[in-house]
């Protein structure tokens, strides 16, 4: 047992346990007198325990070493935040002395961390206070841009910097034709809408900012008519979103960081130990008590150097993989299906029509055994012969999983960054579904996401296809004029209905399914956006003009959207807290994107980064210890950070900057449609700018936290309720502020669900279709499916066939393709065998680059390391960071070392047909990779760290530069962990 | 009541946290690494102690394929319970305290560097630019205020684990009876910092101690008051001669005038 931290519970208890209190900074402050007391005590500690003392030792001399760290760290305040970093959501103290932050150590009271850090956590302060971060604004002055051109940066004022910016805005949103004449029967009407897509500006980023900003970023960017954005989500996760949303409900997480801690066995698909550091306390709390820890990874890496059980595979092979297991564990080990979850909690038992049969478990017409009959052809010898997984190892996993129930899996990018990634997902969820390991605590399909708020960014949805809380935009004119009719069936409740106009008479059962989903977060947006959606007059939605505020039609996915510039179509660019630069697959091209002539960017960052360089305008950002607000961690939680200090220099804080960006941009004359329409409309665009409650709240981060989560006016609907000024008004209603780590009954203290600290969504719910778990939030499963159009079979079940996914224009694939998930190979497979016979489902839907395996006979991946963080900015300027991992290199097998004549520490030229002149990096020759056999022959892995790029305190090559940026066919994410490359000695 | 650290090696995970906490409590700067390609010891960046690395993670790899293991050792100032480096230092700088630190006051520092040779592990290093040395304290501010050690605070798995000397030594008899090995329960006469790995501490780059029995650690610290009795009762006897010949001189000279 750790030893209780006296002082600092001390300090915590000033939050006073139990009432969750903020801190109250002057009450922290040491006071003069119990300071003194304590200096009084330090020399008794020093004494020594020998005669002698005080020989040479007068009081000045008694001073050991650390003692003014001390005596300053005493003086300070403390203020609870939240970790920038991964998205664990750990808690930080920072510790502030004459607004100056001395300390920041990790959070002894938080229920996630107790005090604990990672690498990165522990170097935060160098974050905070770090000469190298931007604290002016500045504009280019050579108008050439490239890695090699220096940008001549000049530093110009806020208010200039922001006039600049607003101005190319709406320039480049009034080419954007709001004006669409239509012919309805035979009246030429004109309605007045834009079409997302078209939009020439776009914005991207960012999972670093608050749920408050990252609401207020989609607001702005919505309300300039614009689909056309973008965030890490898409690179990270946007294969999660679809797999589980469609197998589940829900595209998240299923369970939280300290729900490990109940498991009895994982299987991890992930690196934790380096990418998500804190859940590994809870593995290794769950391994003190017998837990077994199976890991799964092309690389031998730190999270293997702690498992029982640790197998390599070839990248790429995942879904192969899952899909063996449960081909074992239907075929060989059926003893572990738990029989009654799968009848009564999945779509196993119906047949494809939706018929349940009693019989479903011989029944050749049921799901279950058209399950069965696709994964026939996964036999351990033929998953083996993909994945390069002995079967007698698959079998063992197999064995050791199914036997340790709840079992949990956690994957991340090696599973989600594939051009079959919601396959494979989908794999891993069905094979929970068929153990019966959902919905309980210590079970689940667990995504772990990589940044600190990127469950809050995606869930206000800096997403090109999504508005807000997963639901759509418009689709097309129609889905607005049955929304006017929607509103007409009860004028009352919904403010532009119009009494005794046409009423809403859905045309199928799907149709009537996706209004009843999407229609009441228009009307609260519209609501809470001042805007115009729907028809004029509205009597008549069928016949009339559309007037629409919101966009409609998706924009965008990342490798398109910088397409797009490339095709000319975009001719301003808002990047925030983002950089892709380096972070977007075949980063090369992104460089020569955001090069393009006429193509305006305007960049927020804390650091000069690799896509600040390409920027027109520079606004420089404030860190999380400079700002307040809600961020969302991987597990769902909702937490508060406050503001420790001030920002250096002339840094703006992130929910101003959007604030005052739109403000200027509508004085600059950027109108919406309806204002466009001239009939008649008056728009509260600018009265709802930046919330409908800023006479009341003013311009805070808790008046747009009480826009995005009122009880019923909502914004954001998995948010809703999170604001509660009547549960507890002595937080101002603001439930991501609560911070009592007391249990709320038996369940929460036996499961550690910590259900008074902060809240998550839904209802608070903790672990996500727990039919167990009190109050209940959302315990059942909740896939959509009609067998067609007109048949509602909506069932409350998890999807084991997904209709949503299922697509028939594929028969070469699978007769269910891919409502039942399959193994494709990668874009670039090293096999032309496997290729041909489980063909990629890339679809050439733009053009990329494509190596041959004669070319390029090496798999190469990526991966991450403890001590750096994605692209690299916020740990490739901090010393103790870069001294821990100080520079590019790329890990080589000890044999195709020896073949090439390379020795650790030798430069290696890599090579792929992104970039065939390659990038030149350091070799790591380790025994930590080893060949893998597949379909008979060894094929070498080739593993990168994908952090560097050529800005700040450690540069080097980036791996995205090699990149394939070819994208998963359902989600858009690019292959990332998956190309082929060469590796030639220099 | 004596502290101790227990670091179970068997739960460390190679983070790093406890480098870094390190580094930002003592404000210690960084120090110029390159990428540790060494194919035993690959990634421990920095690879050794200086006066601005009071303790670093040492990565090692054992056995090989199937049997490949990676293991992770925290290594700092191992805090012996009886100190070769107090007995060395003639200043009384360097001092082990009732709460098991062995810290220093950089003002009595002369910069002699016989602590940095009395080390059994190699452990402190001279700072050329201060004049001092520098090495691990074991945070004895913070223990002095019931605060664990900055590493201790950071470890997200328990690797370190700040308890009673007794306790700790107690932990690591169990597990030494269990066949695990441990290091700083016999090492030069037992340390305030024990470990315990499953890997043999030789193949982690430990530096064997056979000799077990203690120096003569008692007679060494009352040789060196007693030198330094010697020097400083010299040192007033010259005054006192210095100051009764002065009077003498000044007697004389009042006298002759």
């Amino acid at each position: 047992m750790r030893i209780v931290n006296n002082f600092l519970y001390a300090i915590s208890n000033q939050y006073k346990a139990g009432e969750d209190h903020v801190m109250a900074s002057e009450s922290l402050r040491t006071s003069r007198r119990e300071f003194l007391k304590l200096c009084a005590a330090a020399p008794v500690a020093l004494s020594l325990p020998l005669e002698g003392e005080g020989l040479l030792g007068p009081i000045a001399f008694s001073k050991t070493v650390g003692m003014d760290k001390m005596a300053l760290y005493k003086m300070g305040r403390r203020t609870p935040s939240i970790c920038v970093y991964c998205a664990g959501g750990c808690g930080v103290i920072l510790t502030t002395v004459n607004g100056r932050v001395v300390e920041a150590e990790g959070d002894p009271y938080h229920p996630i961390n107790k005090g604990s850090t990672c690498s990165k956590l522990a170097a935060y302060i160098q974050l905070v206070n770090n000469e190298r971060r931007l604290t002016r604004p500045l504009m280019r002055t050579n108008p050439l841009k490239g890695v090699d051109e220096d940008p001549g940066w000049v530093p110009i004022s806020w208010d200039m910097a922001l006039e600049i910016v607003a101005e190319k805005i709406v320039e480049a949103a009034n080419t954007h034709n709001a004006e669409h004449e239509e012919l309805l029967g035979n009246n030429l009407v004109t309605s007045y809408y834009r079409t997302g897509i078209e939009s020439p500006v776009m914005w991207h980023g960012s999972s670093y900012w608050s749920n408050e900003e990252c609401y207020l970023g989609k607001k702005l960017i919505s309300l300039l008519g614009s689909t056309n954005v973008e965030h890490q989500a898409r690179k990270c996760h946007a294969s999660t979103v679809a797999a589980l949303a469609n197998t589940f409900g829900f595209g998240a997480m299923t369970n939280h960081i300290i729900d490990a801690k109940n498991s009895k066995c994982f299987l991890i698909m992930s690196n934790p130990v380096e990418s998500h550091t804190m859940e590994f306390k809870w593995v290794m709390e769950a391994k003190d008590n017998g837990a077994k820890i199976i890991n799964l990874d092309p690389r031998f890496n730190r999270t293997s150097s702690k498992a029982d059980l640790y197998a390599k595979y070839r990248s790429g092979a995942e879904a192969a993989l899952f899909l063996g297991l449960i081909n074992v564990l239907m075929n060989e080990m059926p003893q572990y299906i738990n029989r009654t979850f799968v009848e009564t909690r999945t779509t196993a038992p119906y047949d494809l029509d939706g018929n349940l049969l009693p019989d479903w478990e011989t029944n050749p017409n049921s799901i279950y055994n058209k399950l069965r009959e696709i994964v026939a052809r996964y036999t351990p010898d033929e998953v083996e012969r993909i994945s390069g997984i002995r079967a007698s190892k698959l079998r063992e996993v197999a064995e050791t999983f199914f036997s340790n129930k709840p079992g949990n899996i956690y994957y991340a990018m090696g599973t989600t960054q594939h051009s079959n990634a919601v396959q494979a997902i989908r794999a891993q969820a069905i094979l929970q579904l068929l153990l019966g390991n959902m919905g309980v605590p210590g079970g689940g399909v667990n995504a772990l996401r990589g940044i600190s708020n990127v469950q809050g960014s995606t869930d206000m949805n800096l997403l090109s296809h999504l508005i807000m809380g997963y639901r759509g935009p418009p689709r097309n004119v129609a889905d607005v004029r049955r929304y006017q009719r929607w509103k007409n069936t009860n004028p009352a409740a919904r403010p532009g209905g119009v009494d005794g106009g046409a009423t809403y008479a859905p045309a199928t059962k799907t149709e009537e399914q996706w209004d009843s989903r999407h229609f009441p977060t228009w009307l609260n947006l519209e609501i809470n956006w001042g805007l115009k959606v729907g028809t004029y007059p509205g009597l008549d939605p069928n016949n009339e003009p559309v007037v629409c505020d919101l966009p409609i039609g998706n924009g965008n996915p990342t490798t398109q959207l910088f397409r797009a510039i490339l095709q000319d179509k975009i001719k301003a660019a808002v990047i925030v807290g983002e950089n892709n630069a380096v972070s977007n697959a075949n980063s090369d091209l992104i460089r020569e994107a955001l090069s393009k002539p006429g193509l305006f960017v305007a960049v927020n960052e804390i650091f000069e980064t690799e896509t600040v360089h390409f920027a027109d305008i520079v606004f420089p950002g404030t860190t999380r210890a400079e700002r307040e607000g809600s961020v969302t961690n991987t597990g769902r939680w909702i937490q508060w950070h406050w503001k420790a200090a001030d920002a250096p220099g002339e840094c703006m804080d992130e929910l101003w900057f959007v604030t005052q960006l739109f403000k200027r941009i509508r004085n600059k004359g950027f109108r919406m449609p309806s204002e466009l329409s001239g009939l008649g409309f008056t728009n509260n665009v600018n009265n709802n700018w930046p919330t409908p409650y800023t006479t009341e709240l003013g311009e805070t981060a808790k008046a747009v936290y009480k826009e995005i989560a009122h009880p019923t006016l909502w914004s954001n609907v998995l948010y809703r309720g999170a604001y509660n000024e009547a549960l507890r008004p002595d937080l101002e209603g603001v439930l991501a502020r609560r911070r009592d780590p007391r249990p709320l009954n038996a369940q929460d203290a036996q499961y550690g669900m910590f259900k008074n600290w902060a809240v998550s969504w839904m209802d608070n719910q903790r672990v996500l279709y727990n039919i167990n778990e009190d109050p209940r939030g959302v315990s059942t499963f909740f896939v959509w499916w009609a067998h067609n159009d007109d048949t509602y079979l909506g069932l409350d079940k998890a999807a084991i066939w997904s209709r949503p996914l299922y697509e028939p224009a594929r028969p070469d694939w699978n007769p269910l393709h891919h409502g039942i998930p399959l193994h494709n190979e990668p874009v670039e497979s090293p096999d032309p065998e496997l290729a041909s016979e489980y063909p990629t489902m890339w679809d050439n839907r733009y053009p990329v680059e494509i190596g041959a395996a004669d070319d390029y006979p090496y798999v190469m991946t990526t991966f991450r390391l403890a001590e750096h963080m994605q692209a690299g900015a916020m740990t490739r300027n901090l010393s103790w960071l870069v001294e821990a991992h100080p520079e590019m290199f790329v890990e080589l097998d000890p044999a195709l070392a020896s073949s090439l004549g390379v020795k650790g520490g030798d430069y290696v030229v890599v090579k792929t047909a992104r970039k065939p002149e390659g990038i030149r990096v350091k070799a790591n020759v380790t025994d930590r990779l080893q060949p893998i056999r597949v379909n008979g022959r060894d094929v070498h892995m080739v593993a990168m760290p994908w952090h560097w790029g050529f800005k700040g305190l450690s540069t080097g090559p980036s791996a995205n530069e090699l990149c394939i940026d070819a994208v998963d066919h359902t989600a858009n994410i690019p292959e990332f962990k998956t190309c082929l490359c060469n590796v030639v000695k220099v | 009541m004596s502290k101790a650290v227990l670091v179970d090696l068997r739960r460390c995970i190679g983070c790093r946290a406890c480098q870094v906490a390190c580094k930002r409590w003592n404000d210690r700067k960084a120090t110029s690494t390159h990428m540790n390609s060494d194919s035993k010891y690959e990634w421990t960046n920095p690879s050794d102690f200086s006066s601005d690395t009071y303790t670093y993670v040492r990565f090692v790899k054992t056995g090989s394929g199937e049997n490949l293991h990676w293991s992770f050792a925290k290594v700092q100032c191992n805090h012996c319970v009886e100190p070769h480096c107090v007995v060395a230092c003639p200043t009384t700088a360097l001092i082990k305290t009732e709460m098991g630190p062995v810290t220093y006051r950089k003002e009595l520092c002369v910069g002699c560097a016989y602590c940095v040779n009395a080390c059994p592990f190699g452990v402190p290093r001279f700072d050329e630019v201060h004049k001092s040395i520098e090495k691990c304290t074991f945070c004895a501010e913070r223990l002095a205020e019931g605060m664990e050690p900055a590493c201790v605070q950071s470890c997200p798995t328990d690797t370190l684990v700040l308890m009673d000397l007794a306790e700790a030594r107690q932990k690591a008899t169990e597990a030494e009876e269990k066949g695990f090995y441990t290091y700083g329960l016999h090492e030069v006469g037992g340390t305030s910092w024990i470990y315990i790995s499953d890997v043999p501490f030789t193949e982690l780059g430990f530096l064997e101690h056979t000799d077990a029995a203690p120096t003569a650690y008692q007679s060494d610290m009352l040789m060196k008051f007693f030198g330094t009795g010697l020097f400083i009762g010299g040192a007033a006897l010259t005054a006192i001669k210095f100051y009764a010949q002065r009077r003498t001189e000044v007697a004389t000279k009042e006298g002759g005038e």
